[in-house]
């Protein structure tokens, strides 16, 4: 008898995918440890993983929310400032290392750089140039309103059960000198661009890697039940600045989070690895999932990972069954919609529909 | 000089200090109550220069605290006070910005029956309307590490959205105010429904006493009277 007599059906590729519907690929994830309603879940990282957030409250998690935001806003409100979008309001967080520095200012191992970008009397955060859509009215209104995030992000790690991230990019930008990173490249969306501050880094293998191992063994330091899901964002770059094809600079990225989800997975007990990236992004799939852009992730494209997720849990682990199939489009069309996104900023700069 | 009080519960506190002093807001001012519980209020509409309860129970419960009279006539009254319908403060933080916060209390207001009500009286008279919140609760519990903004920065933004209305603002009394955004737990005690006597009991943090009407209601006199403070 050889090794591979014995193994399960969905370890061969023709009964588990090849001779499948691609709707009826099943079984693709058992999660490593318990999670249910009363699982308290914080979001974090690049794009796709906000719709984590409004699935998991939809079926009945305990999705937190510690910066919630005023009680009397509309849901245009919570959008224009970007509440409710992450567990605090940290705005997308796309990389490891940039989830590193986030976990060191809220364990007060690190200091946020007092770097501030001004335009036209107004204020904006290096490290949220978006959160707020005019910039805030001062200095001080914006280290105070950094000061609560980091304070929410801490309340995350401390308080909270499961950490999901989403890895997104391995493209980052760097203050030289001082070597902090940028969530986005400075003059892009706010600031302003000097190539002799600024510095690009396209992040390799070991450096994503040691950046995660180390925010997790921060996190944990500070609360050792927490537990990770882990998920790569199947979303392409926007734009590279790698000198590579972007669709060649997206496969590089890509599988490089990619490779490193499964390393800290097979690492750590504590760690799984949801594979939202397959199901949208793999061949079998046909790019059914893609907008005609071939980069946003589709209505249908998000329910199925939903499901997926949902449908790895143990029976009973959400509340409500799921959503017809009308009300899902609905409900997953608007959050396609509100998804908040800076890098979208580059593409609509390529594209004229912004001032660069 | 005639005043018409139209508000939610909470103008039970008003009701009872007048049970216990009727002249409390002065002799020459007369009071026509027209008072409901607050989601009730929604089905108050204006009917031509008449505000006009569109629902039987309604009607009722506002004839019960009126004497009788089923609508507000608005060339019958000299003044307006409106209390709470909807109107509720609510802490901001002030780790948010001025544009979140503005934005958070301009939904305060402009999403509310009493702004509907306030506005619409605002088109039909030229007579001064006064507008108040509800009480602030006795408790409440507030996030860590949260610190909202004072009373007196939400009360001036307020100010200057309901004059920029040609409305005026009714502070709540400061004498029965914490810095915490609460109302001193003295004035809960006791409180009782509009109607029927019964007391909210211990576990409501929301309704006032009559010696909390009695605060406010002075304080309402030279607002509704010039020089009479």
């Amino acid at each position: 008898m050889n090794p591979y007599e014995a193994l399960e059906e969905r370890a061969f590729w023709a009964p588990a995918v090849g001779q499948r519907n691609m709707l009826d690929i099943s079984d693709l994830w058992r999660p490593r440890f318990v999670i249910d309603q009363k699982t308290k879940v914080v979001t974090f990282g690049s794009c796709f993983a906000q719709h984590f957030a409004s699935a998991m409250t939809a079926r009945g998690f305990g999705w937190v929310d510690e910066e919630p935001g005023p009680q009397d806003f509309t849901a245009a409100d919570r959008k224009r400032f970007n509440f409710g979008i992450f567990s605090a309001r940290t705005a997308n967080i796309y990389t490891t290392s940039l989830l590193l520095q986030w976990t060191m200012w809220a364990l007060k191992t690190a200091t946020p750089p007092g770097e501030v970008w001004e335009r036209d009397g107004r204020f904006f955060d290096p490290f949220r140039p978006a959160i707020e859509p005019d910039g805030f009215a001062s200095v001080a209104e914006m280290t105070r309103s950094r000061a609560a995030c980091i304070a929410a992000f801490r309340r995350c790690i401390l308080g909270s059960d499961l950490f999901v991230f989403t890895l997104g990019l391995t493209e980052s930008w760097w203050h030289r000198e001082d070597g902090y990173e940028y969530p986005m490249c400075p003059g892009t969306v706010a600031g302003t661009f000097d190539a002799d501050r600024h510095v690009f880094l396209n992040q390799d293998y070991p450096f994503v890697l040691s950046n995660l191992e180390e925010a997790i063994a921060a996190m944990r330091g500070a609360n050792p039940d927490l537990k990770f899901l882990l998920t790569v964002s199947p979303v392409p770059l926007t734009a590279t600045k790698s000198g590579n094809h972007v669709l060649v600079a997206t496969t590089e990225s890509k599988s490089t989070l990619r490779s490193v989800a499964a390393a800290v997975q097979r690492e750590h007990d504590h760690v799984d690895y949801f594979p939202s990236y397959e199901i949208i992004g793999s061949a079998p799939y046909r790019a059914t999932f893609f907008e005609p852009n071939m980069r946003s992730v589709n209505l249908h494209g998000v329910g199925h990972v939903m499901d997926a997720f949902f449908a790895g849990l143990p029976a009973g682990a959400a509340r409500t069954a799921p959503e017809p199939a009308q009300k899902r489009a609905r409900t997953a069309r608007r959050a396609a919609d509100d998804l908040a996104c800076e890098e979208e900023l580059l593409g609509a700069m390529a594209s004229g529909l912004i001032e660069r | 000089m005639r005043v018409a009080i139209i508000g939610n519960s909470h103008t039970g506190s008003l009701i009872y200090a007048m049970k216990t002093d009727p002249d409390i807001l002065g002799r020459e001012i007369e009071v026509t109550i027209f008072a409901a519980v607050n989601k009730a209020l929604r089905f108050l509409k204006f009917r031509g220069d008449a505000i006009v309860a569109t629902r039987d129970g309604l009607r009722r419960l506002i004839q019960a605290t009126s004497g009788g009279i089923a609508q507000v006539d608005v060339t019958d009254y000299d003044a307006f006070f409106l209390m709470g319908i909807g109107f509720i403060l609510r802490p901001l933080d002030g780790g948010w910005s001025t544009a979140v916060r503005e934005t958070a209390l301009d939904r305060m207001i402009g999403q509310t029956e009493m702004w509907r009500i306030a506005t619409g009286l605002r088109e039909r008279t030229t007579r001064p309307i006064l507008c108040g919140h509800n009480p602030l609760p006795i408790r409440r519990p507030l996030r860590d590490g949260s610190e909202p903004i004072a009373y007196d920065e939400m009360a001036a933004w307020f100010t200057s959205k309901f004059e920029a209305a040609n409305l005026t603002l009714v502070r709540q009394p400061a004498e029965t105010r914490t810095v915490k955004l609460t109302t001193r737990p003295a004035f809960g005690k006791g409180s009782k429904r509009m109607v029927d006597d019964e007391e909210y009991g211990k576990a409501d943090r929301l309704h006032m006493n009559a010696d909390y009407g009695a605060i406010y209601l002075r304080a309402l006199r030279p607002l509704l009277v010039p020089g009479t403070a």
